[in-house]
C-alpha cells in the first residue's frame, strides 16, 4: 500500500497494488503515473458515463476462493454498449494483473499473461468469428471482434489509456468455458486469459443501487448496498 | 491546492441511474427512457419511430409507423419477482417464422443478474438467458454455422429439434440492441426438456457467399404459466394450445404408475394361466384308430356339392369335474375334404351337451377340437 497525492490537486492517492503503475485522482481526474519514487502527471481523464453498472471501486467479492476487490476500471463504448473493464487487487497474488469484465450480467475473470504462444506479429485483421486460435496449447474459437473506444477511466490501473483511443478487441471462447480476450492496441497483441462467470458466482459484498433497484433485488443472500 | 478531508471513496450519485424522459425527434413527444447508459433503441410511443439514444438526446434511427398493437401479457414496465430475481419488463417483441408461426419476447430486466426474454408461443412460456459461449459438437468443435445432430451446451446434452428465419415484425419499449423492424435471422433450435438451446446466426456476405458473422446462444427453460403469472401478478393468461417446444412429458409423472399397473396385470393374468393348466389332468379319456369304409357312407346333396356322411358312435366318456376335453383327429385326406361333427351326449339325461365341428381340405389334418364341458347331472 502506498500513499501519495495527486500531483495536480495533492489530494490523497492511494496504490494498493503491486501491478498498479497509474491512478487517476477521483477528485481533479487528473492522471498520474509512478515515475522514481515521485508521481508524474499524465493528463486530464473524461468523464465516466453512468452506464447503469453495479459494481463500484471498493466493490468485493471471491472468485474460486480468492478474495478480490476492485481497485480500478477502463470504460469502454462498443457502440452496442458500454463495457467495463474492473482491476481487481487479489488478496496474496502472485499472478498477472487481474481484470473483471462486466457489462449486462455477463461477466469475465481473466488475467494478464506475460507471455504467450501468440505470434507478435499475429494481425487483428487476419481474424474471423469461428476460426480457431491456440493459446499455449490450448484450443479456442474466436467468439467476437470488435472496436472498442476507451471513455475513461478511474482508481488504479497497470497501464494508462487516453481518449480517442480505439482497442481492437477479439474475444475467444472454449468447450471448457475458458475465455481469452487478445488486445490489439499496443504493437503486439496481449492476452487475458480467464473464465466465463455469472453474477451468482462472484459472491460480491456489495453493489450498487440503479434504476431503482437495490441489492436485495438480485435474490442473493447477504448482498447489500 | 484543493484540501478534502475525506479519505474514503467517494461515492458515486445513485439518484443519477434513474428514468429520464426526452423528447421525440421525429413527432417532439415525450419518450420515457427507462433505462439511460444501457438501452441502445426506443421506440416512441407517439409516431412509432425507432430512435438511439444518446446522452442527452435521442436519434432517429427507423420510420415505423405500425403501432403495437399486440396484447402485452406482461405489460410494460410491470415488474415482479421470478427464480427469487426482480424484474422489470422494459421492452417486448414480436418476432415470425418462415413457416407462418410467430410468438412474443418480453425482455425483463435485473442490473445484477442482466437481461433475460419471456418468451411466449400458443400460450407456453420459456425463460431464455443468453449466454457467453456457444454450443459444441460431441467432439469439441463449436457449431459455428448453427447445425449438429447433438449439441453440448451450458453442462448439457441437447438434441436437433428445428431451424427457421425469425423476422422482426413489431416492437415496443426499450432495448439493449439496434432494433430494426424487418431484420431477419436465422435460428436452430435444440432440446433437452425442460431445456432449450437456442443459436441465433447473422449472417454477412463475401465474395458472393453468405456466412455465419455472429453466433449468439441462449439457455431456455420451460415455465409452466402459473409460475408467470404470480411472479408479475397478472390477471389473465394466454391459453395453451398443444405443447411446448421444450415442455417437459407431462405423463412422465405417470408412467411409473402405468407400469406398476401393467405389471401387476401381466402377472395376475400369468398366474390364472399356470395356475389352470397345472390343475388340468391331462388324462386320456379315449384313444382310438377308426376304420372308415366309404361303402358305409350315405351319398348327400347340398346345393350343387356332393357328400358322403357317415355316422360313428364311439363309446362313453367318463368326466369326473368340470374340465376341458380336447380330441385329437388325424386323418389322411388326398383331393378329399371332410367336416367332423362332435356329439357329447348325457347318458344320463339323453341331453346334447355340446357339439363342434371343423373343415378340413386337402392334405392330412392333424387337428384339434377343444370342447368346454361339465359333468351335469350324469357322467
Amino acid at each position: 500500500m502506498k500513499k501519495s497525492q495527486c500531483p495536480s490537486c495533492g489530494a490523497p492517492l492511494i496504490f494498493e497494488n503491486a501491478h498498479s503503475l497509474y491512478a487517476v485522482c477521483k477528485y481533479c481526474r487528473t492522471m498520474s503515473v509512478q515515475s522514481e519514487d515521485a508521481l508524474k502527471e499524465v493528463g486530464k481523464t473524461a468523464a465516466l458515463v453512468e452506464d447503469g453498472s453495479p459494481l463500484d471501486l471498493g466493490t468485493t467479492g471471491t472468485i474460486d476462493g480468492h478474495s478480490f476487490k476492485i481497485i480500478g476500471r477502463i470504460q469502454y463504448n462498443f457502440g452496442l454498449g458500454f463495457w467495463n473493464e474492473w482491476f481487481l487487487s487479489i488478496a496474496d497474488d502472485a499472478g498477472g494483473p487481474a481484470w473483471l469484465g462486466e457489462a449486462n450480467g455477463t461477466y469475465f475473470f481473466t488475467r494478464q499473461l506475460t507471455k504467450s504462444s501468440l505470434r507478435d506479429d499475429l494481425q487483428f485483421a487476419s481474424l474471423e468469428a469461428g476460426m480457431p486460435l491456440y493459446i499455449d496449447d490450448n484450443k479456442f474459437f474466436v467468439k467476437d471482434i470488435q472496436k472498442g473506444k476507451v471513455v475513461s477511466g478511474e482508481g488504479e490501473l497497470p497501464f494508462s489509456f487516453t481518449g480517442e483511443y480505439e482497442a481492437p478487441v477479439v474475444d475467444c471462447v472454449n468447450a471448457k468455458d475458458e475465455f481469452a480476450t487478445i488486445d490489439f492496441s499496443e504493437e503486439k497483441p496481449i492476452v487475458f486469459l480467464g473464465k466465463i462467470l455469472r453474477f451468482a458466482d462472484l459472491r460480491l459484498s456489495r453493489v450498487r443501487s440503479v434504476y431503482g433497484f437495490k441489492a436485495e433485488d438480485a435474490g442473493i443472500q447477504g448482498l447489500t448496498a | 491546492m484543493n484540501e478534502r478531508v475525506d479519505e474514503s471513496l467517494a461515492p458515486k450519485e445513485s439518484a443519477s441511474v434513474a428514468a429520464k424522459d426526452f423528447r421525440c425527434p421525429n413527432c417532439g413527444g415525450p419518450v420515457h427512457l427507462a433505462l439511460p447508459g444501457k438501452s441502445q433503441s426506443v421506440r416512441c410511443g407517439h409516431c412509432g419511430s425507432i430512435l438511439e439514444p444518446t446522452h442527452d438526446v435521442l436519434l432517429l434511427r427507423q420510420k415505423y409507423e405500425k403501432a403495437f398493437s399486440h396484447k402485452q401479457w406482461i405489460p410494460l414496465s410491470q415488474e415482479g419477482v421470478l427464480k427469487g430475481i426482480k424484474f422489470k419488463c422494459v421492452g417486448i417483441v414480436v418476432r415470425k417464422d418462415n413457416y407462418g408461426g410467430s410468438w412474443t419476447e418480453y425482455l425483463i430486466f435485473n442490473p445484477y443478474h442482466g437481461y433475460r426474454y419471456l418468451v411466449e408461443s400458443s400460450g407456453h412460456w420459456t425463460y431464455v438467458e443468453q449466454l457467453a459461449n456457444v454450443g459444441y459438437t460431441p467432439n469439441n468443435e463449436p457449431a459455428w454455422d448453427g447445425f449438429s445432430l447433438k449439441i453440448n451446451f451450458a453442462g448439457k446434452k441437447f438434441k436437433y429439434a428445428t431451424g427457421y428465419k425469425a423476422t422482426v415484425k413489431n416492437v415496443i419499449g426499450e432495448f439493449p440492441w439496434e432494433v430494426i423492424v424487418g431484420e431477419k435471422n436465422a435460428v436452430t433450435e435444440y432440446l433437452n426438456p425442460p431445456y432449450q438451446a437456442t443459436c441465433e446466426r447473422v449472417e454477412g456476405m463475401r465474395d458472393g457467399k453468405s456466412y455465419t458473422t455472429e453466433s449468439n446462444w441462449s439457455l431456455g427453460e420451460y415455465v409452466y404459466p402459473k409460475e408467470i403469472q404470480q411472479a408479475f401478478n397478472l390477471e389473465e393468461m394466454p391459453p395453451r394450445m398443444g405443447f411446448g417446444m421444450c415442455e417437459p412429458n407431462p405423463y412422465k409423472k405417470r408412467r411409473f404408475f402405468a407400469l406398476l399397473w401393467s405389471a401387476a396385470l401381466f402377472f395376475f393374468a400369468s398366474a390364472t394361466c399356470v395356475i389352470s393348466s397345472n390343475r388340468s389332468e391331462n388324462a386320456k379319456v379315449i384313444d382310438k384308430v377308426l376304420p372308415l369304409n366309404i361303402a358305409n357312407f350315405e351319398l348327400k346333396k347340398d346345393g350343387t356339392t356332393e357328400y358322403l356322411e357317415f355316422d360313428h358312435e364311439e363309446g362313453t366318456i367318463q368326466l369326473s369335474k368340470e374340465t376341458n376335453i380336447e380330441f385329437e383327429f388325424s386323418i389322411p385326406l388326398s383331393q378329399q375334404w371332410i367336416s367332423l361333427n362332435v356329439f357329447l351326449i348325457d347318458e344320463v339325461t339323453g341331453k346334447l351337451r355340446h357339439d363342434r365341428w371343423k373343415d378340413k381340405g386337402t392334405g392330412r389334418w392333424t387337428g384339434k377340437v377343444f370342447i368346454a364341458i361339465d359333468p351335469g347331472e350324469g357322467s
